[in-house]
């Protein structure tokens, strides 16, 4: 079975029932939808995109952008997201890795490509009809075909699929962030999806019935892999506005009446620290899933007191693990503070030390998973050379924990130095590389500080070259011009020299104490604030 | 200083999407400029620089989702400040 059979099924199932409504009351049914896909893989096969090749996406979340996904998946290719508020420089870097064969983008994104993006950019591009009115001809006389999406879903609906591709053939390429400070591509196959749809479902238990109320762009693995359960149960997605106005989120879950919420703890924590949550009446909100990272037990609580009606789920997971990997039940959440859950179906858990070797129960090493959903490997190629995947096809999550007598897993740090900012996984090696970059600077580090809201904030230690003087405020323009807002640092603070070890090697243990002390270098006159 | 339109234009360009390769008019969409971090930056320059509090009700689309709609917000909290 194929990811795009779960779509088909769906309208089969519930045809009038709308798959997905968006902020401003646009919908559509599964049968609409399904349809849809039909039209745009047709209109894709007609433009040459052979079953087996990339098509990237660079979309805001909207129709446009779910039709397209489904279409892609529906034409055997595979979808290769980007992130919508990449800045070109890593567009371009994704584009010439991923090397797709179309570039399927929207309006507003297609105008921020800029040169640099657009070098890197495939042939045929897929787009609005205002946007081929537009830039069409300057597409044209660049050597690009922009074609309409409303062109492809003007053209026959094919009662087959296309030529076959198998479930274990790649169906999204979702693009991370990589220890090496390049994204990396985490190429996850239709078996591998499915898989994990059907085990986290095992365990939460959704129907048709419900409903979610999409808050994450769907270009991450939390926005697909939701995209994909609600289709496996015929269930509506709402799409939120998003979290910049986290009030509009309340409103939306009072509006649509959801009864599921899904994010990862920075959205909780806005929603208790800035809206009425605990004085707004949610009686059909029932479930409450939250994945990637911990909320303190202090906030669960308080959680949990706002929203009395809704059971609090956890998982923890990766990417690269499409993504869940285990599950913490509402009569557990409160009864094993602090643990992540059990081993969803399908998955097992071993805590290894560094020579591979099992360590017992209540030891802390490292978390290796062994699942159906373990990626194909990166686009990169490089899983099995950076240790990620090992010869027994194990994943080495990088992530430090105990698993306890009961199985129960408690995470206890990382392997790696990478920190969890408002939801976003960040390696300081990316950070750093831009930072060292900038005009003045001798070196740099960076670090997450412990933050009630985003979990942890970005913030660096940067040396200077003697008699250099940028400011915090022009090393964060200087940033900026390479790193999207949420991977700039929010603060900068200038030290003498960086805690290293005899090798030369940052230690990177120190650095919250630097960070947090007095005995920093004087910051360059007329430094205006980060 | 010049208009409030101008100084938003200024620090969200400078500030917070330098690397956007995005003209910023009046109009343009600030959803799909900044991230909702973004947003609480920006609430947090505006409470320093324009000298009122923020409420969180006031956190809307209608009010921060275009330059020209901040500005009017903020022309009108801040003649309300000045009443």
């Amino acid at each position: 079975m194929l990811l795009p059979d779960l779509l088909t099924e769906a309208a089969r199932r519930f045809p009038d029932k709308d798959a997905a409504v968006f902020p401003g009351g646009e919908a559509i049914s599964f049968a609409a939808l399904d349809r849809a896909s039909r039209q745009v893989a047709a209109g894709l096969r007609g433009l040459g995109v052979r079953p087996g090749q990339r098509v990237a996406i660079l979309y805001e979340n909207s129709l446009a952008a779910l039709t397209t996904f489904w279409g892609v998946l529906r034409a055997g290719a595979a979808s290769v997201d980007i992130p919508s508020l990449s800045g070109p420089a890593t567009i371009a870097g994704i584009l010439e890795e991923a090397r797709p064969a179309a570039l399927a983008v929207h309006p507003r994104q297609l105008a921020k490509l800029g040169e640099v993006g657009l070098r890197a950019a495939p042939e045929i591009l897929l787009s609005t009809a205002d946007a081929v009115a537009a830039h069409g001809q300057a597409q044209a006389s660049a050597g690009r075909r922009l074609v309409a999406l409303e062109e492809l879903l003007a053209g026959e609906t094919p009662d087959a699929d296309g030529p076959e591709v198998t479930s274990s053939d790649v169906a999204l390429v979702i693009y991370t962030s990589g220890t090496t400070g390049r994204p990396k591509g985490v190429m996850l196959t239709h078996d591998n999806l499915q898989a994990n749809v059907r085990a986290f479902n095992s365990r939460i238990q959704l129907t048709a019935d419900d409903s979610l109320l999409v808050v994450v762009p769907l270009h991450f693995i939390h926005g697909r892999i939701q995209l994909l359960t609600f289709a496996m149960l015929g269930a509506t997605l709402f799409f939120s506005g998003g979290f910049h106005f986290p009030k509009v989120v309340l409103d939306e879950l009072v509006r649509h009446g959801v009864t599921v919420l899904s994010g990862v703890p920075y959205h909780f924590a806005t929603l208790m620290a800035q809206t009425k949550l605990k004085s707004t009446p949610l009686p059909r909100l029932r479930h409450i899933s939250i994945t990637g990272g911990a909320l303190s037990p202090a906030a669960l609580r308080e959680l949990q007191d706002a929203v009395p009606n809704a059971r609090i789920h956890i998982n923890y997971g990766q990417t690269e693990s499409s993504p869940r990997l285990t599950y913490l039940g509402p009569t557990e959440v409160f009864e094993r503070v602090g643990s992540c859950g059990r081993a969803l179906p399908g998955v097992t858990l071993e805590i290894l030390d560094e020579d591979a070797r099992p360590l017992p129960a209540g030891e802390v090493g490292e978390v290796v998973a062994t699942s159906p959903g373990i990626m194909r490997g990166y686009v990169s190629g490089d899983e099995r050379t950076s240790g990620r995947i090992d010869a027994q096809g194990r994943l080495w999550t990088g992530d430090l924990g105990r698993l306890d007598a009961d199985g129960f897993l408690y995470l206890a740090g990382r392997r790696s130095a990478m920190i969890k900012h408002a939801g976003e996984r960040i390696f300081p090696g990316e950070v750093e590389e831009v930072l060292d970059l900038c005009p003045g600077v001798a070196e740099s580090a960076v670090l997450g500080v412990p933050d009630p809201v985003l979990g942890e904030r970005l913030v660096a230690c940067v040396v200077l070259k003697p008699g250099a003087g940028p400011s915090a405020g022009d090393i964060r323009q200087h940033c900026l011009k390479s790193l999207p807002l949420v991977r700039t640092p929010r603060e900068v603070r200038f030290v003498a020299t960086l805690p290293k070890t005899a090798s030369g090697k940052v230690m990177r243990a120190e650095l919250p104490q630097l960070f947090s002390s007095a005995a920093a270098a004087p910051a360059p006159a007329a430094e205006p604030s980060a | 200083m010049g208009s409030i339109e101008e100084t938003l234009a200024a620090y969200i360009g400078k500030e917070l999407a330098a690397g956007q390769a995005v003209e910023l008019t009046p109009d343009t969409s600030l959803i799909g400029v900044l991230d909702s971090t973004g947003v609480v930056e920006l609430t947090v320059w505006i409470e320093s620089t324009f000298g009122f509090s923020v409420e969180i009700d006031d956190i809307t689309p209608e009010n921060f989702g275009t330059i020209r709609n901040l500005s009017d917000w903020i022309r009108k909290n801040t003649g309300k400040a000045a009443e």
